[in-house]
């Protein structure tokens, strides 16, 4: 089973379960043409623990621009899926962050990605952290992001670490 | 890592006999009203007292519905002033006819009611020289050897396992704890023979319980973990288990034992009864149970967690929808438009 377990440097963890993971991978660029994708994360601060799971991911909408090294998200679209499953879910899902794809093996995050992320982060949420996840052809790469102080963080994991990171948590 | 603490406590609640069962108290008068209109004139003088577990506030609702009442009668005598089958057989002749269904048992006489309950009475010689109380035991057609009067108190019991610990909320997880594991046998033990008493399990954390809690520095606020508590119990109850060697066809084969003390006098130990056999299924379970545990608390997703700890506590142990165990937000986020590269 894929399924991402990150620690975060408070002490929380994120963990993304596998329906979202399986979306992402969906998009990668694994061939010479395919173009950029991305959407929202979304899923739920635990009452139990304040720890993170992001349960699904929104995919691209004919609204958004996706070329080979450029993905222009709109609003449109990933808003109305989100109010829908804030709907369904009575409030009880907050909006996450952020995912993307890259045409590499291993993501780093471009001056436009950080830039756009940094933005984001001096924006107003509900939640005091947000995630910006990287998708790339070999590996997936999560960023931790401080709502307020804007400070980023590259956490340590990814899909090739699975068994390493879950097995720490046991 | 999560305890499913709430989901633990809902289960609490769902399987927990509570005290002020008016069902069960209106079935038990019915049957004290019976003992003191029918009982033989040659019979001692009694008093009556609830028993078992749910005196000791560790009861559990039966799975199948079929309630075990217990009534103890506390008989003004002494061991020398009547046989243990002679004051039975008071009791089974005051009680008999009043059902379809009347036996005496070696412990106790069982009344079976068709509206699926029963009544175990049980008969003791509560005033001795020796300041001690004994229970009668055996059957008119068992054997002279096997009819006497064998030392217990249920009172000291009662009040051993009420009282036991002395905070509070630390008695609780207690009494948590006893009646999780005591559910849990009823669902994993489904044969009439070979399952733990429910008595020999609450003794297993009466004695072995390390009471897992959380104290907050700031504001002192407490979180007991239960789950915790489970793993840790049951970890050291495996740890007990000891290879005893039994000759079987000439040949020596091995078993793992386990012993329990009752918490009060004669402390005998609760699990002599169970067979080599059934030994290694209590062991095997145990183990599976563990397993359970662990895995649960590695899981990240509390209703991942809860359809593990499901399979082992049955039904009754609540699954919560995804969303459930998530905090609720104020209003849906309004989502800016990003650009990546």
């Amino acid at each position: 089973m894929k399924e991402l377990l990150f620690n975060l440097p408070d002490g929380r963890t994120l963990f993304i379960r596998e329906p979202a993971i399986q979306k992402m991978l969906g998009y990668q660029q694994s061939n010479e043409n395919d173009c950029e994708a991305g959407g929202i994360l979304i899923g739920r601060i635990l009452i139990e623990n304040n720890h993170f799971i992001i349960d699904e991911v929104s995919e691209p909408y004919p609204t958004d621009t996706r070329k080979r090294h450029r993905f222009i998200r709109s609003q449109k679209g990933h808003q109305e899926y989100f109010n829908a499953l804030w709907e369904e879910y009575e409030g009880r899902c907050f909006y996450l962050g952020e995912w993307h794809t890259h045409p590499e093996k291993v993501p780093l995050p471009s001056t436009v990605d950080r830039r756009g992320w940094r933005e984001n982060l001096s924006l107003l949420y509900e939640t005091d952290s947000l995630f910006f996840i990287i998708v790339g052809t070999e590996k997936i790469k999560v960023w931790y992001g401080k709502c307020g102080t804007g400070e980023i963080a590259c956490m340590e994991g990814g899909w090739e670490n699975e068994r390493k990171t879950s097995k720490k948590t046991i | 890592m999560v305890l499913c603490q709430t989901q633990f406590i809902s289960f609490h609640e769902a399987i927990k006999l509570k005290e002020e069962n008016e069902e069960l108290a209106s079935k038990r008068e019915i049957i004290l009203k019976r003992l003191r209109d029918c009982m033989p004139e040659e019979a001692k003088s009694f008093d009556v007292f609830t028993q078992g577990s749910y005196a000791m506030n560790t009861g559990i609702k039966p799975l199948d519905g079929d309630f075990d009442i217990d009534v103890g009668l506390w008989f003004d005598m002494s061991r020398e002033d009547a046989g243990p089958v002679e004051a039975k057989e008071w009791v089974f002749k005051a009680l008999e006819g009043h059902t379809k269904d009347v036996k005496m048992k070696t412990p106790c006489v069982t009344v079976t009611y068709a509206a699926g309950y029963h009544v175990d009475v049980t008969v003791y010689s509560a005033t001795n020289e020796n300041c001690k109380v004994y229970l009668a035991k055996g059957k008119t057609t068992s054997k002279r050897e096997e009819k006497y009067w064998d030392e217990s108190n249920p009172k000291d019991l009662i009040k051993e396992i009420r009282d036991h610990l002395t905070d509070k909320d630390d008695r609780r997880q207690f009494r948590r704890v006893v009646r999780y594991l005591k559910r849990w046998k009823d669902v994993n033990f489904k044969s009439a023979t070979g399952k733990p008493s429910g008595i020999a399990l609450t003794s297993c954390v009466y004695h072995w319980l390390d009471i897992q809690k959380d104290i907050d520095l700031f504001n002192g606020k407490v979180t007991y973990r239960d789950l915790d508590a489970l793993i840790s119990l049951i970890r050291s109850m495996i740890s007990r288990f000891q290879t005893v060697y039994e000759v079987e066809g000439g040949e020596l084969v091995s078993y793992p034992r386990i012993n329990v003390e009752l918490p009060v006098s004669p402390w005998p130990n609760l699990f002599e009864l169970m067979t080599n056999k059934q030994m290694v299924t209590f062991k095997e379970k145990l183990e599976c149970l563990l397993d359970a545990l662990e895995e649960a608390k590695a899981k990240s997703d509390p209703t991942d967690a809860c359809e593990i700890l499901r399979k082992q506590f049955g039904d009754d142990f609540p699954v919560p929808p995804r969303p459930m165990t998530g905090k609720r937000s104020v209003a849906p986020a309004v989502l800016p438009s990003t650009e990546s590269a």
